[in-house]
This record gives structure tokens, C-alpha cells and sequence, in this order.
């Protein structure tokens, strides 16, 4: 019997922690943790003047419906004398409803503009998403 | 053991799906990359000229980016035959041309040569080889 407050405390102490992983909220959680969403994409070929298609897939992480209320795209510059200000892409304007485990795709306009000097041949020009969802 | 019944509620009710999920702000939810070309390495074939009083229709084949498309617009040379001067080209074969061929109005009398070079944007490609030399009579 004096075993029993011992375990207790350890099953405590353990369920203590897997709340507090859990409540550091998604996005922002411990490294065996994925966020609910995740986004990936891109497009190729671009060219001074040229507009494209940026194809995005939107993965739903969580085990319940999940609706996609905004999608940012940041640009980073390509490379010496190649920054992003050369390229413009669409806003995300859309509701994007994604399945549990389940995952979307979307499209954002992009275009090169005419002025990218020869520095931006053969640029790749790295994004980063981040995308706010909420549960449906 | 009532503290550890309290405790073993909260924790509980800390672990109940849904918590924190109703709306969310995620940070950096993924990566990708944006592409782009260069032009052709390859410079276009030579274009070909004909004269109609002092119009001069140019014509050349596409040229193509690595992936297979065409590129978007052409720059039009126009040089003198007998000393090689660069002249300037006249309208509707001046500045960039997005089609395969072009009639250049009003061109003097004279004995002339034509090349092409790709453009897309401010991007130039390799300059052709000059055309068989087009001469414009009085």
C-alpha cells in the first residue's frame, strides 16, 4: 500500500507534462508535435514579364475539419542583385476548407517583373508560409 | 490523496482534444521555392527578308527556352550591307517584338541586313547571324 501514493505521483507527474507539451498551443509546440497545418509549393520557369501559377498544397495535420482563413507567402531574396522585390505574388483571398488528415490545393498568381535584371537567370528564390486555420 | 484526485483533474482537463485548437495563429507552416530561367544559349537562326516598295517583311523562327517555350519577344537589327552600321529600325519591327515577324515601314533605299536577338523583359539572348542582305530600290 505504501507503493500506491509513489505511483500516483509518478502517473502525476507524467500526465503533468504531456499537458503542458499540449498546452503550448500548435505552432509553437515541442519537437514530437506537428503543426496542423502545413504548407508546401512552388512554381518554376519564371521569366522577366512571365506570370505563373504557384501551386500550393495545404496538409491537414489534426483529426478534425479545418478551415483556412488567411495564407501568407513570404519572399526571400534569390540571390546578389536578384531580390524579391522582382517578383509580386497574389494575395491568398480565398476560405479554404481542408479534410482531417487530410490535405488542398490552391493557386496563387505570380509574376516576375520585366525589369529583373540577368542576375535573376536561374534564380530560386526561397518562401515561407504561414497559414491561420481554425477547426470547423 | 484528494490533492493528487485535484491534480489528476486538472491535468486531465488540460489534455481534453480541442484544447487551444478553436482558432490558431501558426507560425512558419512550410517552405517552397520560387524558379526561374535563363535564355537559350543557342542563338536563332538567321532571318529572312522580303521587300515590297520600301516595306520590309522579317520573319524568323522561334526560338525556345530550355523547358520548350517559346520566348516571349524578339529585338529587330537592322544593318547597313556594305559597312556594317547598326541603323535604326522603324515601326512595327522597332523595340520588342512579340511575334515571329515584323514589316518594317518606310525603309530607305539602300542595301540592308537583319539579325534577331530573344528578350523576355530586360533578358537578351544571343544575336543571330545576319540575314542574306535585302535590298530596297528607289
Amino acid at each position: 500500500m505504501r507503493l500506491l501514493p509513489a505511483v500516483a505521483a509518478f502517473a502525476l507527474a507524467a500526465l503533468l507534462v504531456v499537458a503542458l507539451v499540449q498546452s503550448r498551443g500548435p505552432g509553437r509546440a515541442g519537437p514530437r508535435v506537428r503543426p496542423p497545418l502545413k504548407v508546401t509549393g512552388g512554381v518554376r520557369y519564371l521569366y522577366p514579364g512571365a506570370r505563373r501559377r504557384l501551386s500550393l498544397v495545404v496538409w491537414n495535420n489534426r483529426g478534425f475539419r479545418i478551415r483556412v482563413v488567411s495564407l501568407t507567402v513570404r519572399v526571400r531574396n534569390a540571390k546578389r542583385g536578384c531580390g524579391r522585390r522582382y517578383l509580386k505574388v497574389a494575395r491568398f483571398h480565398r476560405s479554404l476548407l481542408v479534410a482531417p488528415h487530410g490535405f488542398r490545393t490552391t493557386e496563387l498568381r505570380v509574376t516576375m517583373l520585366p525589369s529583373a535584371p540577368d542576375a535573376c537567370k536561374r534564380a530560386v528564390f526561397p518562401l515561407r508560409f504561414t497559414a491561420r486555420g481554425r477547426r470547423a | 490523496m484528494k490533492a493528487a484526485c485535484v491534480l489528476f483533474a486538472a491535468a486531465g482537463a488540460l489534455l481534453l482534444p480541442g484544447h487551444g485548437d478553436a482558432a490558431w495563429s501558426v507560425g512558419r507552416s512550410g517552405t517552397g521555392a520560387i524558379g526561374s530561367k535563363t535564355m537559350p544559349a543557342a542563338a536563332p537562326a538567321a532571318p529572312t527578308g522580303s521587300v515590297s516598295s520600301h516595306d520590309v517583311t522579317v520573319s524568323w523562327s522561334a526560338s525556345k527556352f530550355a523547358d520548350g517555350t517559346n520566348v516571349p519577344s524578339y529585338i529587330v537589327k537592322r544593318y547597313d550591307a556594305i559597312t556594317n552600321a547598326l541603323q535604326t529600325t522603324l515601326s512595327a519591327c522597332s523595340g520588342n517584338v512579340g511575334a515571329t515577324s515584323c514589316v518594317e515601314h518606310g525603309v530607305p533605299t539602300g542595301s540592308w541586313k537583319y539579325t534577331v536577338t530573344p528578350a523576355a523583359g530586360v533578358w537578351r539572348g544571343t544575336e543571330s547571324a545576319k540575314s542574306a542582305t535585302v535590298i530596297v530600290l528607289i
